[in-house]
Order: C-alpha cells, then structure tokens, then sequence
C-alpha cells in the first residue's frame, strides 16, 4: 500500500523545469499533439503549457506548443485566449505562417485578421525572396564559401543542404547574418583523391522552423564541380616547435625571471604597458 | 582631462609597491575582450592613471608604486564588443596586493533590499552611473535641475553639476568619452544638441556639444576599435554614428551608418554585441514603430532584419545587459503602457521570451537594470515603475522570481554606490534620487 501511495505521488507530481530535456520537451510536445488530435483539448492545453514556459525549449519547440494551445483555444471558443496566445507567437515571429494543416477558413481568417492589426504592411501571402551566385568551381577538401542575400521576406534561418553526387542524404549547415541582409557560411567538402560533384540548396526558414523559400531543391540542386583535393598533410614540424623544446626554453626563461625577481624590491612589473605606475609621483 | 602627466613609470619598485592583479573565471575574449583600467590618489588633487587593454588573456597585473599617495582606488571595467559589461573597484592602501576580481557569479548581501538615507537631488529623474577618480557616482537630471549623487557615511548627498542644456532631460549616458577610464556624461534634452560633461576627479565639467540639433536617444560603444568611445545618436528618422578622437571630440561619420528609411521615430537606442563577432550592434527602438537592428561590421554598421522581432512597441526605453547569466547582452524593453518585455539573445538573435521569464501579468516600466545583488549568482533586475514593482531575483531556471515591491519610481540603475564591493539599487522617484541596498 505504502509503495503505491509513493508511486502515485510521484506521478502526480508535475516534471521540475530542471529535469526537462530537449527530448523530454519533445516528448511534451509529442503529447500534446496526440492528444490535440485526439481532440482532448482541455488536456493538450495542460500538456504543451509547460512548454511554452520553459526557458530551455528552442523558439521552433515554444512557437509549435503556442499553436497547438491557440488552436485548442480556438476550437473551444475561447476566442480572447486564442487570441492572446497567437499575439504571442506574432511576438516571437512577426512572420509565423500557421502550420495547421485542418484547412479551417474561420480560423485563417481569425490568424489573418490579427496579424494584419498587430503586424504593419502584413502581406498574408507573403514568403520570401533569395538571390545567390553559385559559385562555379572548387577543390575537395578545402573551404568554400557561399552567400545568399534575403531580398524579400522575413527570414529566420537560412541552411545549405549539401550532398556529394550519387549520396542519398544532405548534411545541412546553417548561414549566419552579416547585415544587409546577407547571410554566409563556409562549408568544406569532403577531401577526395578524384573530382566529383557536390550538389546543394539554400532553404530559407522562419522561426518556427518551415520552409518558406528555396533555391534549388532537394531533388533539383546546384551543382558544383570540385577539383581532387585532399587534407592538407602536414608538413615536418620545425625543431623549435617540438614541446621538449618549448618545455626547456620556458624552464630557462623562468629561471632567468626568478633571478631577476630575487635581485630587485618588491613585485615584478605587471604584464599590463607601462608595467608599472606611481600613483602620484 | 585626463591627468597622465601625473602618472609616471618607474623601472625600480620601493616600499610601498604593490600588484594589482586583473583577473576572471569569464571567458577571455568570449565574454571580455577589453579591460580599462583605472588606478587614482585618493586625494582628489593626487594622481590618475587610466588606460584601456584588448586582452588575450586573464589575470593580468599592474604594478602600483604609491609616489606621495597615502591611499588610492583601482577600478577595472570590462568590456565586451566594445561596450562595458561589468565593473569592479577596490581600495589600495599599498600593504597588500590586491586583486580585482571580474567574477562570473555576481553576488550581493542576502537580506531583504531597504532604503538607506534620506532621498536627494532632482524629483523624477533620469539616472547614470559613472565610475572614476573619487569613487563611484550617480548623475541624476530632472525638469528642476540635475545633481551628482554620492553616499557617504551611509546616506546619499548630492552636489552641483554643470548648468543641464535647455529644455526637458530625453536622456543621459554614461561613458569614457576621453580614454582615462572616468565615465563622462552625455546629457540629451528636448531643446538642444547633446551636451558633454567631462569628468574631473569627482566633479564634472560641461566641453563640448555635439552636432547642432537635439535628438531623442544615445547609446555609446568602441565602434571600430580604436580604444575610444563612439557615440550613436537617433531621432525621428535619423541615425548617426559620431566617431571620437580619443579626446571627446566627435565627427559624424555619414557612410558608417545610415537609417535608410528603415526608422521613422526613434525613441532608445542600444549597443551590444549580440552575434559575438566583438562588434558592437545596434538596436534602434522605437515609438509605435517596428524594432530594428543594425550588425556592427567594425567601424560600420549594415542593417539587418534578422536580429530582432520586428514588433510594434511604443518603446520609453532599451536596456542590453546580460538577464541570463550567459555573458551575453540580452535586451529588456519599458513600453510606454504595456508591459515590459524581455528578448533573450539566442545564437545573435533576440528572441522574446517574455512569458518565459518574467512573472506576469508583467509590470508596465520605464527602465530596467541588471545585475547582480542577492545571494545567488543569477543576474537580478530593479525595475522602475508606476507604482513600484517587485524586484526580480534571477533563479537557476532562468525564470525570475519577485522579491519585495521597489517603490515607484522613473529611472533606476544598479551601481556599487558606497564602493564597498557590492551592487546598490539606486532609484528617481518623485521624492528624489533614494539609495536601496541589501
């Protein structure tokens, strides 16, 4: 008896902020969406709150807890709590498009109308622009660099997914900004001893994590035709680089310190310039 | 002025020579890439040492010969990106070596913050803090006039300042315009061009204006990296970056920056590294306009979208300090009818985690100081208010706690007052400038 009544205070008792995992918030979420699906929407209320509250969870996990609550808001009724709840995504992302996939034009038009009073210029069918020069060559093994510029759009996140030719997968990278709008990264394709052609798109993202723009595509990429190249193999290391080297030089150089320090008054200069100061001379 | 020639290096130490040590747990350059540091003769007719140092690395030291000084005061400011980001002083009384300590974890007394002393100085305020020869200060200017607010024998008192510019205080600011790392003050009011105070030991001296039309906002930052202090100005749809010459004397510099239509009603302006590349960036507020932002690239600035939500917000005024305990700036919103916000730098963008953070219903501020004043070492926040609102104690969720009401209040800024090591809350209510501590 005593070890159910343990075993039942330890499931009642809410998860502490602390012991939440990325993986636990996605399994929160995961809940969530069960049981919004499940059209239990008391409990994915209850279930994503948590989430959207924990200072650990990235914007894309808050902003997917947010709709999920907002949409079980909105289908409950409560329209001012739906309400509130989306100018809390609009807060997070001005330009969050709905990933509601139900199609319901009462609640695109309730989204639609409150962006356009939170949001000024609001274009609901607005996504984005890029403009990107392919660069035309490269060698394996070496860094390459790429820049896309957002012409257009609210953009989050901007990723190149990139892919040797004849390889199933892309390993993706992302692109910081750089003011003016342009963003940048530099990737190194893997080193090879023959030539081969990588292929690549730039996907834009908001801040929920959908794409909203693309050059190229994952079945249509860029390509680049890279030169053989391989790691660099380092040359011999110079003697003077050798750390038994530098390991004696610094015995000596201490040495030499500690004589000079024993046959002067007081501390050594500082390692600050002018190493040392009279305070009023 | 900076007094150097009262500064003279020695190449033998005597009897009252000591280290002065620079040292923290940060990381070196991630989370300080500068330090300025200041040694100064307690007696203010004594002398004054004060220079600024990219680092490498940390500790660093100094050695400090006395010459005729019985005692003195050593500072240190940290920077990051150009802009400070935390200070820490400390006596000399040449019988020890000491060292300054800019610690990751800033703590302060455990008890209940109260008021100590009586309220001094103009009524309803605008507050800045300035570190320097003298010790630490507090410049506070309202419509009835300005004062220098210092606290001796645990109170506050306020002296005299320069007569303030005509017209009603927009805004001051605090920084080290001439390189000796003394904080001067740049006041901004309603009816004249930004006015500069320069600090002279514990006192202050009006020099130059800059520009030749008043604006509504500053913020100030080592722009291109040149060891000096540039200043941003904005108002309206304007936005200029004045490059200084190291002496307080400052040059617009039109291709650096430009608004470039993207602001129409600048309201508060604030500069901090945001994407760690040690640019400072900008964050332009404004009023019921977007929030917009601008990558610092060293020595100009490009717009960018990407930085921070672009919300419509009837901005009073920007506060970039570090909220989680991450080093890195994060950016705390007083909108003029609305409750704060707080946008949390996340990978160099400000994400609004308001709801995350900050215990609602959130209060409606004018300004919001951070640092460090309870037990723990998670930053606290002061938040001046209407009436007053609770303080905030930060927690190891990154979640704010409240703490005891603050009174009502206009400006607040948190400042080692008293210099005796740890943070004060000081606070413009309509009574006066007043002093809380822990």
């Amino acid at each position: 008896m005593a070890r159910a009544l343990i075993l039942l205070v330890l499931f009642a008792l809410p998860a502490r902020a602390d012991d939440v995992s990325p993986q636990a918030i996605e399994l929160y979420l995961a809940r969530g969406q069960k049981l919004f699906e499940e059209q239990e929407y008391g409990a994915a209320i209850q279930t994503l709150t948590p989430v959207t509250r924990d200072a650990r969870a990235t914007r894309a996990q808050r902003l997917r807890a947010l709709e999920l609550i907002a949409l079980s808001q909105f289908i409950r009724n409560d329209k001012g709590a739906a309400r509130a709840t989306f100018e809390r995504i609009l807060d997070i992302d001005p330009g969050y498009q709905l990933r509601d996939t139900s199609g319901s034009p009462a609640l695109r038009q309730f989204f639609d109308d409150l962006k356009k009073q939170l949001i000024p210029g609001y274009d609901p069918h607005a996504g984005a622009d890029l403009e990107h020069a392919a660069p035309t060559a490269g060698t394996a093994g070496r860094a390459l660099e790429l820049q896309v510029r957002v012409t257009r759009g609210n953009v989050f996140d901007l990723v190149v997914a990139t892919r040797r030719r004849g390889e199933l997968t892309y390993a993706t990278s992302p692109l910081s900004p750089r003011g003016d709008n342009r963003w940048h990264t530099r990737i190194t394709p893997p080193p090879s001893s023959k030539p081969y052609v990588l292929e690549y798109y730039v996907e834009a993202r908001d801040a929920g994590g959908a794409t909203i723009a693309r050059i190229a595509a994952p079945d249509q990429p860029l390509e680049i035709a890279l030169t053989a190249g391989a790691v660099d193999t380092a040359a011999p290391r110079p003697w003077f680089t050798r750390w038994y080297v530098i390991g004696g030089a610094v015995a000596v150089a201490a040495s030499l310190g500690g004589v000079i320090v024993l046959a002067t008054q007081g501390p050594g200069p500082g390692t600050l310039p002018p190493g040392t100061v009279t305070v009023t001379p | 002025m900076p007094r150097f020639a009262a500064v003279a290096a020695v190449v033998s130490g005597c009897g009252s020579t000591i280290t002065l040590e620079i040292a923290s747990d940060r990381p070196v350059p991630a989370a300080i890439d500068a330090i300025c540091v200041g040694v100064a003769d307690e007696a203010l007719d004594g002398g004054h040492f004060g220079r600024l140092y990219p680092i490498a690395s940390l500790p660093q030291t100094l050695r400090v010969q006395a010459g005729n000084a019985d005692a003195a005061l050593a500072w240190v400011r940290g920077d990051r990106g150009g802009v400070p980001a935390l200070y820490v002083s400390a006596p000399l009384d040449f019988g020890s070596d000491v060292t300054l300590d800019l610690a990751s974890c800033q703590v302060g007394g455990a008890g209940d913050a109260a008021p100590r002393g009586a309220a001094v100085g103009p009524t309803g305020a605008l507050l800045a803090a300035s570190h320097g020869q003298g010790g630490t200060l507090v410049v506070a200017i309202g419509t009835a006039g300005a004062s220098v607010i210092d606290a001796t024998n645990g109170a506050l008192v306020a002296h005299d300042t320069p007569a303030p510019p005509p017209g009603t205080p927009v805004s001051i600011l605090a920084a080290d315009l001439d390189g000796d790392c003394d904080d001067d003050i740049v006041v901004i009011t309603s009816g004249a061009a930004p006015l500069i105070w320069q600090r002279e030991g514990d006192e202050f001296v009006a020099t130059d204006s800059i520009g030749g039309a008043a604006v509504a906002a500053v913020a100030a930052a080592d722009v291109e990296h040149d060891r000096d202090i540039d200043l941003v100005l904005g108002g309206g749809g304007n936005l200029q970056l004045w490059l200084n010459d190291g002496a307080a004397h400052f040059t617009h510099a039109a291709a650096a920056l430009s608004a470039a239509g993207r602001v129409s009603a600048i309201s508060a302006l604030a500069l901090g590294d945001l994407d760690g590349d040690a640019n400072a960036d900008l964050v332009v507020g404004q009023a019921n306009a977007p929030l917009t932002a601008w990558l610092g690239e060293g020595g100009t600035f490009v717009a960018s979208d990407a930085v921070v939500p672009a919300i419509q917000l009837d901005i009073e005024s920007l506060t970039l300090a570090d909220a989680d305990g991450d080093f890195d700036p994060d950016l705390a919103i007083a909108i003029r009818g609305a409750p704060m916000r707080l946008l949390v730098d996340r990978d160099g963008r400000l994400e609004d985690q308001s709801f995350v953070r900050l215990p609602q219903p959130a209060p409606i501020a004018h300004a919001i100081a951070f640092g460090g004043w309870d037990g723990g070492c998670e930053p606290d926040a002061v938040i001046a208010a209407e009436p007053g609102a609770a303080m905030l104690r930060g927690s190891d969720l990154g979640v704010f706690q409240t703490d005891l009401v603050a009174p009502a209040a206009t400006d607040v800024t948190m400042v080692d007052i008293d210099d005796d090591g740890d943070l004060d809350a000081i606070m413009a209510t309509a009574e006066g400038v007043i002093w809380l501590a822990r």
